[in-house]
């Protein structure tokens, strides 16, 4: 479920006031709009469902995600978004990621969706009046997010979570026009 | 269940919730003020229970509500973790978009008390406590169809009136 695309809210909105959605498509919602400024015909509906978004206290996802966050010691996501994030390229830092990494691999953790979409809405919030789009492909215990900018250059990142540090790390692999 | 009965249950299972409720760490990295949380998911097992809803374990139930009240926690402190850390940005918001974010709690209690006490008991069971239509359904005593009306109709009421204050 893309929440970036429009068509897709759209639908999801309609099933929402039928109230046909499930739960956790409530909750997505409710993810998407508080981590996302709502476009100008979204706005009163992003209003609703976030100010009206609950704690879900008998969803077996959180209860999962629960569990994720429990085994990994949290670090705030900001330091790192803003040390990776939209630095220029350090190549320095993309070798020591790759002998982290591959070379030295640690207890491999899966990215769950709920990690990738926070951290795209917080790459947005960081530079949102550049972004067109942003996808992740999620393998295994890390993901590769593709960044697609409005004066059309492409960037392409790794994601990681630090098992060590409970961290997201980010760091860019490529740039192309 | 019984006051009594709750009472024995809470003391009973009080320490595991905390022990549970302490593995989590906030946004910040501290941790959970595990006690409140507790307190307040032995709380809402309660006000279930009190509701109707079909308690049938009691103790994996105080669990479930424990873990999801530590995830909101843990979700609303990252987001005010990073909100502080693009400070920056603090300033380009106008005073609406300050108020949107600020007042969820006042716009949610206002929406909620322009509802008919029906809608009102769907919507709380809906989003707070993440009840399916059919538990709901079985917790209020309708039919599944008429808490989907319900619902639905409280939903479209709320969006209507969002849109003529926004």
């Amino acid at each position: 479920m893309n929440l970036e695309d429009k068509n897709i809210r759209k639908a999801l909105a309609e099933k929402y006031l039928s109230a046909e959605t499930s739960v956790e498509e409530e909750r997505a919602l409710a993810c998407y709009y508080s981590d996302h400024q709502a476009e100008e015909d979204e706005k009163a509906f992003a209003a609703m469902v976030t100010a009206t978004a609950g704690d879900y206290l008998l969803s077996d996802e959180g209860a999962v995600e629960f569990d994720r966050i429990a085994t990994s010691k949290t670090i705030p996501l900001k330091i790192n978004i803003f040390r990776w994030a939209f630095g220029t390229v350090a190549v320095a830092a993309a070798v020591i990621l790759g002998v982290i990494l591959f070379q030295n691999p640690v207890k491999e953790t899966p990215i769950s969706a709920v990690t990738i979409a926070e951290t795209i809405g917080e790459i947005m919030k960081l530079n949102e009046e550049n972004i067109l789009s942003i996808e992740a492909k999620p393998q295994g215990s890390k993901a590769v997010l593709t960044v697609n900018l409005k004066n059309g250059i492409t960037q392409t990142y790794i994601m990681t979570l630090d098992e060590e540090t409970g961290a997201t790390l980010l760091t860019q692999l490529s740039s192309t026009n | 269940m019984t006051k009594e009965e709750f009472e024995v249950f809470s003391g009973k299972v009080r320490r595991d919730l905390i022990s549970i409720a302490g593995r989590i760490h906030l946004g910040d990295g501290q941790p959970t003020e595990a006690e409140d949380i507790v307190q307040d998911a032995l709380l809402r097992l309660w006000e279930l229970s009190e509701r109707g809803y079909p308690v049938n374990n009691a103790k994996a139930l105080a669990i479930k509500i424990t873990k999801n009240l530590c995830v909101s926690r843990y979700r609303k402190s990252r987001s005010e973790a990073i909100s502080l850390g693009t400070n920056d940005k603090l300033g380009e918001l106008s005073a609406a978009d300050s108020l949107e974010t600020a007042d969820n709690q006042k716009i949610k209690n206002i929406l909620y008390s322009r509802l008919t006490p029906a809608r009102q008991e769907c919507m709380t069971l809906r989003n707070d406590f993440g009840m399916s239509l059919d538990e709901i359904a079985e917790t209020t005593g309708r039919s599944k169809e008429s808490v989907k009306v319900l619902i639905s109709t409280a939903r479209k009421q709320m969006l209507e009136q969002l849109k003529e204050l926004l």
